[in-house]
């Protein structure tokens, strides 16, 4: 077999089959060594597979094969012997396999101290997801770990783990490049630190919170939103405005923060000066930014040269607009629903609708009911205020951060293609004038639902 | 790694299948044997299935070979047929459901049937496993 196949790279062969083959390759083996080693491996894979059905079966489907091969490749690859061709002369498989074991054991207990820490230091932060990751989700897994079936887990986690750290969501937990206990611990470790840090803020956060509900229309509780990343930004701007470790902002701080960033070339040392600042607070905070130099000054440009909005700050009344929205009784939908589904003419509908005043969750049943057809969308969408399509955006689309025209414009995608209303809505957008959508545009990024 | 690579018989064990199976009244060559371990690796091949036991011929056939309904002219299509029929019984099952069990209304319904294993069979496997799960 070409020793290319083999490997990863020069010293780590994919699985232990092929490093059983690439130690004979190398000559580290004799060729009744490896037959040794391959009749072991099988054993050891046999015994797996009746573990697996609970001795029930000697057989099972492939994919369910390959699962008990990749956590075989998994628990051997975590032993403290490296590179592992290298010991097949002086180690028996069961035993490098054991080793791997022991060390994903202390692993485990790792992520159980780090838990323990996180549960017991938990900040006021009532994130759903957050939440769900820190006495759900960690726990369910470590828990697994803790059986006698294990075996079957280190190498894999059913799900990921969806509270999004500054780096945001771990899609499918191949984030780190790191999959199962490794993806859990990598992950742990992560939130601890943005957690620690956090913490020393804990009686400015839940205010900053209720000023994110003012400004942006959205509970941080009820969305995937890193804390983290939302505290570091405040906490960098106080440091550059008034040396200050502190979170509040007011909207001038905002605008004196922008110009003092955009006329001088301080806007490229931005992480430098970050990591600078943070060193006094966590040191070990210090590797964790300097990995994502990248993202942080990205977000630090779109701040400074666009109406990207990174801040959360003190909002006056002018800033936000709040609707009071109230869901009638509901026996009057079917009401409207009847009559407006026998009416064929579209003046008569209009008119119905103006003069029972429908409320807006009846509206948006009444429209999945096909109340209206083609160009009568249009019409209908005609007859409404920039105000009352802003609404209907915000309904639509509810969880919506740093909302910009830009960002406003990718958002209409996110209307559901298969709803027809939805579609002619996007289009009755996308058509309208550019004063318009400005003016739309503004009103949603006041605007506040209740 | 292709897994049916380690779950290849040797000249061994092939010879151990022909002297377990001889022992149960009926003889079979070592081109018989041949012939049945691939029809094992075709059906698995077939079910996306791997089967770990290198001896499962034995555990699959011991139970028919004294069956009055095999002949010396049809042994051969039958123990294929039965084998194919396993697999085709056991992967439609969830891992905790003892392979034993299956073998067991493998054997119920052939004699049941008369020996007959015509497209119902299989079906009718199904149902007594399910049967017997439901009683168990």
């Amino acid at each position: 077999m070409n020793k290319q196949s083999l490997t990863t790279n020069k010293h780590t062969p994919k699985g232990i089959y092929n490093t059983i083959l690439y130690a004979y390759e190398q000559s580290e083996i004799s060729s009744k060594r490896k037959q040794e080693l391959i009749l072991e491996y099988r054993r050891i894979l046999n015994s797996l597979v009746l573990s697996y059905t609970h001795e029930c079966s000697t057989s099972l489907s492939e994919a369910k094969f390959t699962y008990l091969i990749r956590s075989i490749d998994y628990i051997s690859h975590h032993a403290p012997i490296k590179p592992i061709f290298k010991h097949l002369n002086t180690h028996a498989l069961q035993q490098i396999y054991d080793l791997g074991i022991l060390r994903l054991q202390e692993d485990t207990k790792q992520i159980e101290h780090l838990l323990y820490n996180l549960q017991k230091e938990l900040y006021t932060f009532q994130n759903e997801r957050y939440l769900d990751v820190v006495f759900h989700q960690i726990p369910n897994y470590v828990a697994l770990l803790k059986n006698k079936d294990a075996k079957f887990h280190f190498h894999h986690t059913k799900e990921d783990l969806d509270y999004p750290l500054l780096d945001g969501l771990s899609l499918f937990a191949n984030m780190y490049h790191k999959r199962g206990s490794d993806f859990v611990l990598e992950y742990t470790k992560r939130l601890s630190l943005e957690q620690k840090f956090c913490t020393l803020f804990k009686e400015e956060i839940p205010p900053l919170l209720q000023q994110h509900v003012h400004l942006r229309g959205i509970n941080p509780h009820d969305i995937h939103i890193s804390l983290f990343e939302l505290v570091l930004d405040q906490w960098m701007a106080n440091m550059i405005l008034f040396q200050e470790a502190k979170l509040s902002l007011t909207k001038q701080d905002c605008i004196r923060l922008k110009q003092l960033l955009s006329n001088n070339t301080f806007t490229k040392r931005i992480h430098d000066f970050m990591l600078h600042a943070i060193k006094s607070i966590d040191v070990n905070l210090v590797p964790y930014l300097a990995k994502h130099k990248a993202l942080i000054q990205s977000e630090w440009h779109k701040f400074i040269y666009t109406p990207y909005n990174l801040f959360i700050f003190e909002t006056t009344d002018e800033d936000s607009i709040t609707f009071h929205l109230e869901q009638k009784n509901s026996d009057v939908f079917e009401i409207h629903l009847a009559t407006l589904s026998d009416m064929q003419n579209l003046e008569d509908k209009l008119s119905y609708i103006k003069e029972k005043q429908i409320d807006i969750y009846d509206m948006f049943d009444l429209l999945d009911h096909d109340i209206f057809y083609d160009a009568e969308y249009t019409h209908y969408f005609n007859t409404l205020s920039n105000m009352e399509i802003g609404i209907f955006f915000k309904l639509l689309l509810g969880e919506i951060t740093n909302l910009n025209p830009t960002s406003f414009t990718t958002l209409l995608n996110d209307f559901d293609p298969e709803n027809e209303w939805q579609t002619n809505f996007k289009n009755y957008l996308h058509s309208t004038d550019e004063e318009s959508k400005e003016e739309i545009f503004i009103f949603t990024s006041k605007l506040k639902l209740i | 790694m292709n897994p049916l690579i380690l779950y290849q018989n040797t000249q061994l064990e092939l010879q151990e299948t022909k002297n377990t199976l001889a022992m149960r009244g009926i003889s079979l060559s070592k081109e018989d044997i041949l012939s049945l371990q691939q029809t094992i690796l075709f059906i698995c091949k077939k079910l996306h299935w791997i089967e770990t036991d290198r001896s499962k011929l034995n555990q699959i056939l011991a139970p028919f070979l004294t069956s009055p309904y095999i002949s010396t002219n049809n042994y051969l299509d039958i123990l294929k047929n039965l084998i194919i029929s396993y697999y085709e019984v056991r992967s439609r099952y969830h891992r905790f459901v003892e392979d034993t069990m299956i073998l067991d209304a493998m054997e119920m319904i052939y004699i049941k049937r008369g020996g007959t294993l015509d497209i119902h069979y299989v079906e009718k496997v199904l149902h007594q496993v399910q049967r017997m799960r439901g009683t168990k």
